[in-house]
């Protein structure tokens, strides 16, 4: 976590919330506190793209299935989806 | 699901030895001992492997998670690692000063020319200032150029084969000149062979930060 930086705004250190651990995070979530980007870890790999690249159809039902742990903030204002509000434009 | 995800698996995309250029060049890197080096568009992830065991920490991106999958596996056979992060490698993920090594192959010139400028742009941010950087790209020589539909100046779109649908930017030393003018000291050279009647030509550009 040390080394990542928040693709679009380049902000660094990000806020790193862990859903499931083996040996390896499994799945989890990177947010970047400046701009509530979020990016999902899954299946052991951060996806960090840009929104232009982003699937609502994928991203979705990840947030929907960790709704129970997504912080709050991120759940009704993040970027560049929210479960309240769908796509949210920067 | 990314073009890359088909084309990847393809044997003739994933061969398992480095390319000479990355080779020549980690074996310099060596001697200046490098700690951690950035892949971009790391496919199959040879090069990861072959940096990984020469003790270099290795970071690889790409847009294919199944690039992606098939270079965790190759690792993890040979008892390596490395952080592989999906990303663009317009926006990179990674704070500022952070390589010592960037490497690239077969992959910056499959972008249009707006898009590998924006890449060489990250590419120096996020290296230290003792970076080498090595990169090749497509010369406007090589076989394949015009084959395909022209987006624009020295860009086509294949419209047959694996990589129907793929951008392909071919370029001149002028172009690459201008593209590296951040960096320090830039080494253009042409690379040139002849496979089965056919002129292969690549440039092949190391660059300091």
């Amino acid at each position: 976590m040390e080394i990542l930086a928040c693709p679009i705004d380049k902000h660094h250190p990000l806020e790193l919330h862990v859903f499931e651990e083996k040996e390896e995070i499994v799945e989890g979530l990177i947010v970047c506190p400046k701009c509530l980007r979020w990016y999902p870890i899954r299946d052991e790999i951060p996806e960090m793209l840009p929104d232009n690249l982003r699937k609502e159809n994928e991203d979705l039902p990840f947030l929907k299935k960790w709704k129970e742990k997504v912080p709050e903030e991120i759940l009704s204002k993040g970027k560049p989806f929210t479960l309240k509000t769908g796509p949210k434009k920067s | 699901m990314n073009c890359w995800d088909q084309i990847l698996p393809r044997r003739e995309y994933s061969p398992e030895e480095p390319d000479e250029f990355v080779a020549s060049s980690i074996k310099s890197l060596k001697r200046r001992q490098v700690s951690k080096a950035l892949d971009l568009g790391c496919g199959a992830g040879r090069h990861l492997a072959y940096m990984a065991r020469q003790g270099v920490q290795v970071c690889g991106i790409d847009l294919s998670l199944t690039g992606i999958d098939m270079a965790r596996r190759k690792l993890k056979e040979q008892g390596l690692e490395a952080l592989l992060v999906k990303c663009d490698m317009k926006a990179l993920p990674f704070i500022n000063s952070l390589f010592d090594a960037v490497i690239c192959t077969r992959t910056v010139y499959h972008q249009a020319l707006k898009e590998i400028r924006e890449t060489i742009i990250e590419i120096h941010r996020v290296s230290t200032t003792k970076a080498l950087v090595a990169i090749d790209f497509l010369s406007k020589r090589t076989y394949s150029y015009g084959s395909g539909v022209e987006v624009e100046h020295n860009t086509f779109i294949e419209q047959d084969g694996p990589e129907k649908g793929v951008l392909h930017h071919f370029t001149d030393e002028k172009e690459l000149k201008e593209l590296f003018e951040a960096f320090r000291t830039v080494n253009i050279k042409l690379q040139e062979r002849e496979v089965k009647g056919k002129l292969r030509s690549r440039w092949i550009v190391t660059a300091m930060v």
